[in-house]
């Protein structure tokens, strides 16, 4: 397992991959913003060029050759992904910083405070599990994958702008800041993040069992 | 291997002509009471053939009294007296003799014939 | 003792059926897997290594159920499979210094030996290898991870004549020591003839024959006569071709005493298989 991530990262993703969470996390600089959209460039760039590389290089035949076992060959992707997904988050939380630090204002959608990082936890989930079981039916075309992934992302995302907009309650839970508010959003944000762990984890059982039925 | 020369597009099976090439090295005196033969699979290798049809030549060999085996250290040219030579070499040339003559006599060659058409090109 | 043992493979497409395909292969010899194009040569490889899934049948590597021991088995052998490849932008040196870590058994002394023999340059991308040297590159990660089995799909397609003599002879350098094994497939028969010991012919799905290549040759032979004699011979032929002299066919050698004034002479592995094709047409 710990050879096939070190593959992933020596040999399949590009260096270039480490560097777009830079950019998407700058995003968070702009003054009054959807900034769920800047999380979701990683379903638009870093996705499908992962994606496209891997059958660029015959990467399912390299490591079928190597001395894995099946699931962990779906493990390893997700993982990755994981991975990735993390670093975008961690730069965003610097760039999200330097929002509050740089403007003192609120955003009339969701401001860049925990809240924000819990609702890109539940995203980048529910984008893995919709993408994740889709691409391993084939563990080749990943454009359904992709376009499933995204539109059960931005619906989501969408929903809960809207939500957070529309209801005043819900909009003191997520921007107030007094004491009670910023409990429920460390609170809102572990769990979040549990959820995070658990849907990658059904996807990782759904693709496993999927990747294993397949044909190669 | 030196003088050995086999042919795949001949009609003759490879470990034939294997062991008639080395029989007649050993009992032209070629190849040396004693000396060591090449392994099987190293034969193999450098002839470009396989492992299996040298096996069988080897085997052969033995069988005829040629070579004799010492296990873990290999094939080994076997000791020849001059008589033994001798009549050795009578059963090679009869044997291929035998399907050389029945081809003759299938052209309608009498025995006279074939003599003069020996004394003429041999 | 039998490195590789297939027993009663089965798979079924809409279009083609693998059909009960068994094979045995001992250790320290090299088999030739043949058969036409879509004969269902790279659908055995791949059902013997798990990627797909085969209704029926058994497959045993070094005597355990590839099944059950799956990464056990591949630590211990090397694939190639036909022209893919892959991450070939990277340089060998990337790609090695990858593929060693999956194998505890990796050598490499070996490897730095290998690369001196055949001549390949690590900083080099794999994309700037010719064919051959890429066969050669596999062969090298294989043999560095001390594979005793080499399964190796169409490993001589695309070679020019040079390269494929060398390879071949590599292949039987390879198993000199008695204890490795090659089983690779091929459509080039020529190669066979150099130096494979054993031959696995199979045809539309199902093993046609499988024997040493010396048995395999000489249990098929090429006749050839008038078409009065086709008229008595023709039930016994596997498949003949007429032609303006008479006939040429090909016949199991069992058969042939019934026919002792027919003229005959050895096929070459070819024939066999080309008269094997026309049979199928004809039926």
């Amino acid at each position: 397992m710990k050879q096939l991530m070190i593959k992933e990262f020596k040999l399949s993703i590009h260096k270039f991959f480490w560097f777009i969470p830079i950019l998407t996390g700058a995003l968070l600089l702009i003054p009054q913003w959807v900034y769920l959209i800047a999380m979701m460039y990683f379903f638009w760039i870093t996705i499908p060029n992962v994606y496209s590389t891997y059958n660029s290089q015959n990467d399912l035949a390299f490591c079928m050759l190597m001395p894995i076992k099946k699931e962990d060959y779906v493990k390893s992707k997700i993982l990755s992904v994981i991975t990735l997904e993390l670093v975008t988050m961690l730069f965003g939380g610097v760039f999200a910083i330097l929002n509050r630090v740089l403007y003192h204002n609120t955003n009339f959608l969701l401001d860049l405070n925990l809240a924000y990082f819990g609702v890109v936890f539940l995203m980048f989930g529910l984008f893995n599990l919709a993408f994740y079981p889709i691409y391993f039916k084939t563990a080749y075309r990943f454009g359904k994958a992709t376009i499933v992934g995204n539109v059960v992302a931005i619906l989501f995302a969408l929903g809960v702008e809207l939500l957070v907009a529309f209801i005043p309650s819900l909009n003191q839970w997520m921007k107030a800041s007094t004491s009670q508010e910023l409990t429920f959003r460390v609170i809102f944000l572990l769990i979040s993040f549990l959820m995070f762990a658990g849907f990658n984890y059904i996807a990782y059982k759904i693709s496993a069992k999927r990747f294993e039925r397949i044909d190669l | 291997m030196k003088n050995i020369q086999v042919s795949t597009t001949s009609k003759k099976p490879i470990y034939q002509q294997l062991f008639e090439q080395i029989s007649s090295n050993i009992i032209r005196g070629d190849l040396k009471t004693d000396s060591l033969l090449p392994s099987i699979r190293t034969a193999a290798k450098e002839l470009r053939i396989s492992v299996i049809t040298v096996k069988k030549a080897w085997e052969e060999l033995e069988q005829k009294g040629f070579i004799y085996t010492i296990p873990g250290k290999g094939c080994f040219i076997a000791k020849l007296t001059e008589h033994e030579k001798e009549k050795k070499k009578e059963e090679q040339i009869l044997s291929r003799l035998k399907t050389h003559l029945s081809y003759y006599k299938s052209l309608g060659l009498q025995k006279e014939d074939l003599i003069d058409y020996i004394k003429k090109y041999y | 003792m039998s490195i590789l043992e297939i027993k009663g493979l089965t798979k079924t497409y809409p279009k083609f059926t693998l059909d009960h395909v068994s094979f045995t292969l001992e250790e320290g010899y090299i088999m030739g897997f043949i058969g036409a194009n879509g004969a269902g040569k790279t659908t055995t490889l791949k059902s013997m290594l798990n990627l797909v899934h085969p209704e029926d049948g058994s497959v045993k590597i070094f005597g355990m159920d590839m099944k059950q021991k799956e990464r056990e088995i591949k630590h211990r052998i090397g694939f190639m499979f036909g022209e893919t490849a892959f991450y070939s932008k990277r340089k060998l040196k990337q790609i090695t210094s990858v593929v060693k870590g999956f194998y505890q058994t990796w050598d490499e002394s070996m490897y730095q030996d290998l690369l001196v023999k055949f001549d390949l340059d690590e900083d080099k991308k794999l994309e700037q290898l010719s064919q051959g040297m890429r066969v050669k590159y596999s062969i090298t990660l294989a043999l560095s991870h001390q594979a005793e089995l080499l399964i190796l799909d169409e490993p001589t397609t695309g070679l020019d004549p040079v390269a494929r003599d060398e390879l071949l002879e590599l292949f039987q350098e390879l198993i000199e020591n008695g204890k490795r094994s090659i089983l690779f497939s091929t459509h080039i028969t020529s190669d066979l003839e150099k130096c494979a010991d054993y031959i696995t012919f199979i045809k539309k799905g199902k093993i046609v024959e499988t024997a040493t290549k010396d048995d395999f040759l000489d249990d098929y032979r090429v006749v050839s006569g008038t078409e009065e004699e086709l008229q008595s011979i023709q039930k016994d032929l596997i498949a003949f071709k007429k032609n303006s002299f008479g006939f040429n066919g090909l016949i199991k050698t069992v058969k042939l005493d019934k026919y002792p004034e027919i003229a005959h002479a050895n096929p070459s592995i070819d024939d066999i298989m080309i008269y094997y094709a026309k049979a199928g047409d004809t039926q």
